[in-house]
């Protein structure tokens, strides 16, 4: 049946919203079906950069009246949006009533919104993969950001928002006491609460007590008249943008290493002048000079505790070093860090969008790899990575 | 494990009254279906943008005010507007006798008036989805 998944997948890529159904109720069965999907999208090349928001909270504390009215804000900033709704099934029969879509009221003509309602079907280990793949078609098929409404009851529901880059938890006013006996895991997974229904009384209260135990973003909001949306919206592309940046950071820990500063390269009029500081002054002994024809300069290395200054003088008034004095006088010219292998770091920057002057390693003094990093990318500091065997 | 069947139970029409299609919603959960329930006051267009969402096999359409003779042939067009005709629409509420027929040869499947066992609408459903 490979043949019709490709047609299916590729119909919904153009934009039949019954094609990208059917993708989700595939992706949804799990299986066979499922994984073929999967290979559809994977061979797209699919990068998941879409946003996805997760809303959890009690029943009846108003996700889905709030999923509504954010996946509205959202859409009316020029954004599609997805929104996956999960709802408890019958532990009995396995059938469920999805009521969620009670709540929609967007027009019906209005391309912007797909909702998809999802039964936990006893949440057997499939209910997030059955989420974040529904999410991935969703992508695929252009929609950003994705809303997953869960019922915040059960390890399944949790797992679901916990994968997402930023998770609201929904409150309601009249908690009051109840806040130190809620659930702990509840609390622990929200990056922003939401007091809903802030438009009854005792919102204020329960907001209070919130921000007094928490140190996430606490926002009234009510999904009702739409007070606060606006706000809500607002600290939530705040929290995906951070959310996004850990994520890169945290797939940069996995490959490339940095080991430590390795040097600080200085820029000086004439090294035998400098070294009476660094000698005379502060005792710091020079370790044998050498020249890097390559690079007009002639380096002396003064080994300071684990790391090295390096003390930099131009061999020709248009080398690297001479400009540098020109322009801004002796001083810091470069810091360098060392890493443990110095093409993979590279390639793993530029691929980052990282600005490089070197994009190969070359030969550095002291029988050292290096490379720079333009200033424009670090911050205004001439970074140099630095290999050494 | 054999597939789930989603179904979409909708209240079309003005009158606010939904206690029937939530009881038949219920029912047709403990009968192992998955009902997606839109709530009240649905236009035909709203209905039939959420079957396809939904993917579901088939819609069930509560109509108790009398509008019968123009909502389901109105969800039947769109549903053909959509290349959807696969999906299986039927109804229940007050309907005339007489009004049966025009509505069956306008394609829908059945019609269960008041006093139809559940039971009889979840084997109606199975069958015309081939489960
Ligand atoms: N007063 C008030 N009622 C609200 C608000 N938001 C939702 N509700 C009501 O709360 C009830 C439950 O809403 P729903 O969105 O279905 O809650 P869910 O179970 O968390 O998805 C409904 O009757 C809504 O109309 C709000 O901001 N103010
Ligand atoms: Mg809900």
């Amino acid at each position: 049946m490979n043949w019709d998944i490709d047609k299916l997948v590729e119909d919904a890529l153009a934009g039949s919203r019954r094609s990208l159904s059917k993708c989700i109720s595939l992706v949804e069965n799990g299986g066979a079906d499922a994984h073929a999907v999967r290979l559809v999208l994977d061979k797209l090349g699919q990068r998941k950069t879409a946003k996805r928001i997760g809303l959890t909270g009690p029943p009846g504390s108003g996700k889905s009246t709030l999923v509504n009215k954010l996946a509205e804000a959202f859409a009316k900033d020029g954004n599609r949006v997805g929104i996956i709704a999960v709802d408890p099934s019958s532990p009995y029969s396995g059938g469920a009533i999805l009521g969620d879509r009670v709540r929609m009221d967007a027009p019906s003509e209005t391309t912007d919104i797909f909702f998809r309602s999802m039964g936990n079907r006893g949440a057997a280990g499939g209910l997030s993969d059955a989420c974040a793949g529904a999410a991935d078609v969703l992508e695929a098929c252009g929609y950003n950001p994705i809303l997953i409404e869960t019922v915040g009851v059960g390890q399944s529901e949790i797992e679901i928002v916990r994968h997402a880059d930023v998770v609201i938890v929904v409150m309601v006013p009249g908690l009051g006491d109840e806040i130190q006996s809620i659930k702990a895991g509840i609390l622990e997974i929200g990056d922003v609460f939401a007091v809903n229904k802030c438009d009854l009384p005792g919102a204020d209260r329960t907001a209070h007590e919130l921000r007094a135990v928490l140190s996430a973003p606490v926002v009234m909001v009510s999904a009702m008249n739409g007070e606060g949306i606006e706000e809500l919206v607002k600290t939530i592309s705040l929290l995906s943008q951070t959310a996004r940046q850990k994520k890169l950071l945290k797939e940069s820990e996995l490959k490339m290493k940095t080991l430590k500063i390795d040097h600080v390269g200085i820029a000086v009029n004439s090294i035998e002048e400098s070294l009476g500081f660094y000698e005379g002054m502060l005792g710091i002994k020079a370790e044998g000079v050498e020249e890097v024809a390559e690079q007009k300069v002639k380096v002396a290395f003064l080994p300071c505790g684990d790391s090295e200054l390096e003390l930099l003088e131009s061999t020709s008034p248009d080398g690297p070093v001479a400009r540098f004095i020109e322009k801004n006088g002796e001083g810091v010219q470069h810091i360098a860090i060392r890493v443990d292998d110095i093409e993979a770091a590279l390639e793993e920057l530029k691929e980052k969008g990282v600005r490089l002057i070197d994009e190969t390693p070359r030969y550095g003094a002291g029988g050292a790899s290096i490379a720079f990093v333009h200033p424009k990318s670090a911050g205004g500091v001439l970074l140099e990575l630095c290999e050494r065997k | 494990m054999s597939k789930v069947i989603r179904i979409l139970i909708a209240k079309p029409g003005l009158d606010g009254h939904d206690r029937g299609a939530k009881v038949v919603s219920r029912a047709l959960r403990d009968e192992g279906f998955e009902v997606i329930y839109t709530g009240l006051r649905k236009t035909p267009e709203e209905i039939v943008r959420a079957a396809i969402e939904e993917d579901v096999s088939a819609i069930g359409l509560s109509i108790l005010s009398g509008a019968h003779n123009h909502i389901f042939p109105r969800v039947i067009e769109l549903l053909k507007q959509e290349n959807a005709e696969d999906i299986i629409v039927f109804g229940g509420g007050i309907i005339p006798d007489e009004d049966i027929p025009a509505l069956k040869e306008a394609g829908v499947k059945a019609i269960f008036t008041p006093g139809a066992t559940t039971a009889s609408i979840a084997d109606f459903i199975r069958e015309a989805c081939g489960a």
